[in-house]
């Protein structure tokens, strides 16, 4: 194995984009989550359906719907440009795709665990004087943190492996937007990329085993203390 | 509390109409499964809105219908106990007890911390988590959380029907004791006959969704007496006096009773069932039964197979349950005297 052949920049950037996808995603995930179970609205099937496509389209199609809003020729691309921000084809497009591709697996994850809360204990809360924003910080929140760790989990996992709907708006640049899923697809069909490969192969598994123990090890823990 | 109200709550094929207006400290809510009291208790409290209706709570307008009003719950100031305890599980005790309290403005703190921890018994129990609380622990902690967060009004719904016998009736002495201590009113609702006499001055009688009849908790205890196997039973406010030859002395009032039962606490109840109480005319000159007392007929209620001869006894009430031949025999009339044996093993004893 030649050290000096290892591609870092991939397993910075894939870690960078789980990272902070991960962060990005969670706020978000949470205010979704707690509008679908908590908050009665008109289209709550329409929202619901929305969160959920990116579960069952292909991922290219995410990637390619994604390359349409932030295209120069829509009014979100149109709106960026004006404002000197470039996402298309930065490491920025690669978090948006593994956002928008994972949100479904976090939404449906922290939503079960908000589903399952006892509602008198909500409705006691609301009694002893918790106002709906306390009350989702003081019970909601730490009682669905089992659900909020299992999505974030899955989340920042799926991010490490996202492919199709990064390649479509992030590309498949070396040292810019390759991630390691793609720069493995690189070596795999490049003569001689094959110890490249299957290094980066090896990297993959060993941060899929890596956030796998750690969630089991860090709900395990606060069972331990009592915290959920 | 003052309290007025006049709401209808339609839910599913069930409507609920209620109409009361009640001036009082401690109002009983009484009927079967299923009447609507629970849904009751949830319209007061703000959690489900009325279809239409007012409600009023010492001069404060909290539903109505006619300018839209709704105060939702956490604006209303009403405490709100139900069956389970539904303890914070992420907080601990301390934490618990403190949570509406640290949420009530401090100018409008009615208690301390320390005099409710004290008055439940909870101060050995501050740093546990909840999750390794008995029942009755459990139900005592959520009282003492509603109690700290100053309601105006407490709503206690069913609080110890998940409890086992003993801690029932000791939980139900913490609530009576806790309100009255720090002046709170509260409205307890319950199927129990025992516990509306415990708990309750007045009781509202609901059937199938409607408030039927408002009477006293004594007058729904006789009302109700031939609903239960053991029919009416007495309940007499008990202070223990010591130990005498293997037997306990209680003072009833003025009158002197010997139990075989020691006591738990500084008063108790009392409860020797009517059916088990025999009169005599005359005093007996030897008779095996330990309690032999002097009462003067206040009332003899007929029902369909006995009667119910309520007797005055120093100020105090008692009820015997003996047969239409009987009265007629003893010529049991108002203002008779008569003497009642109670055995000193007839009674069961509560908290």
């Amino acid at each position: 194995m030649d050290w000096n052949t290892v591609d870092y920049y991939a397993i910075a950037l894939s870690l960078k984009v789980a990272v902070t996808a991960t962060l990005v995603a969670l706020p978000l995930g949470l205010l979704a989550a707690y509008l679908l179970v908590f908050v009665p609205f008109r289209g709550k099937l329409a929202l619901e359906l929305l969160i959920n496509l990116p579960l069952t389209l292909p991922p290219v199609v995410v990637g390619y719907g994604l390359l349409l809003i932030l295209g120069r020729h829509s009014w979100v691309g149109a709106l960026l440009q004006s404002a000197g921000i470039k996402i298309l084809f930065t490491w920025k497009a690669a978090v948006i795709a593994s956002v928008v591709v994972g949100f479904p697996l976090l939404v449906r994850s922290i939503r079960l665990s908000m589903e399952s809360l006892d509602r008198r204990m909500l409705q006691t809360a609301h009694m002893l004087g918790a106002r709906p924003l306390d009350a989702l910080f003081s019970v909601i929140l730490p009682l669905s943190l089992r659900g909020v760790l299992a999505g974030a989990a899955l989340l920042f996992a799926r991010s490490l492996g996202e492919f199709g709907a990064t390649i479509i708006v992030a590309g498949n640049i070396p040292g810019v937007t390759q991630t390691i899923p793609l720069a493995i697809y690189d070596y795999a069909s490049t003569p001689r990329g094959d110890s490249s490969a299957f290094f980066l192969c090896g990297v993959s598994l060993l941060f899929s085993l890596i956030v796998l123990a750690g969630h089991e090890w860090l709900t395990r823990w606060l069972i331990k203390q009592g915290k959920i | 509390m003052d309290l007025e109200l006049s709401f209808e709550k339609k839910w599913g094929s069930f409507t609920l109409h209620a109409d009361m207006i009640y001036s009082g400290q401690r109002l009983g809510i009484f009927g079967p499964s299923g009447c609507g009291k629970s849904t009751l208790a949830h319209v007061l409290a703000g959690l489900i809105p009325p279809d239409r209706g007012n409600f009023v709570l010492d001069g404060l307008c909290l539903d109505d219908q006619a300018s839209g009003k709704h105060a939702p719950p956490e604006k209303r100031r009403l405490g709100l106990v139900f069956q389970k305890a539904h303890l914070l599980p992420h907080l601990s005790v301390r934490e618990n007890l403190l949570y509406g309290y640290r949420r009530v403005p401090p100018d409008r703190r009615r208690l301390l911390p320390g005099q409710v921890i004290s008055r439940l018994d909870l101060a050995l129990l501050l740093n546990r988590a909840v999750t390794h609380l008995s029942g009755g622990e459990q139900q005592r902690v959520a009282i003492g959380r509603a109690v700290l967060a100053s309601p105006q009004l407490l709503i206690f719904d069913e609080p110890v029907a998940a409890l086992d016998e003993e801690t029932r009736y000791k939980t139900m002495r913490y609530i009576r004791e806790l309100c009255q201590a720090c002046s709170i009113p509260y409205i307890y609702i319950s199927h129990s006959v025992l516990e509306m006499r415990l708990m309750t001055d007045d009781v509202m009688l609901m059937t199938q969704g409607r408030i039927q009849q408002r009477l006293g908790s004594e007058e729904l205890a006789r009302q109700q007496a031939g609903a239960s196997p053991s029919g009416y039973c007495n309940l007499l406010p008990l202070v223990p006096q010591g130990e005498r030859a293997g037997l306990w002395n209680y003072a009833w009032g003025k009158n002197e009773l010997v139990l075989t039962h020691p006591p738990y606490a500084a008063l108790h109840y009392g409860m020797p069932a009517a059916k088990d109480i025999v009169l005599f005319k005359d005093p007996p000159r030897a008779i095996s039964a330990r309690n032999l007392i002097q009462g003067r007929v206040q009332e003899v209620i007929a029902g369909p197979a006995t009667c119910g001869v309520v007797m005055d006894c120093q100020g105090e009430r008692l009820t015997a349950e003996v047969v239409h031949a009987a009265v007629k025999e003893l010529q049991l009339t108002r203002g008779e005297t008569v003497h009642a044996a109670i055995k000193a093993s007839a009674f069961r004893i509560l908290p």
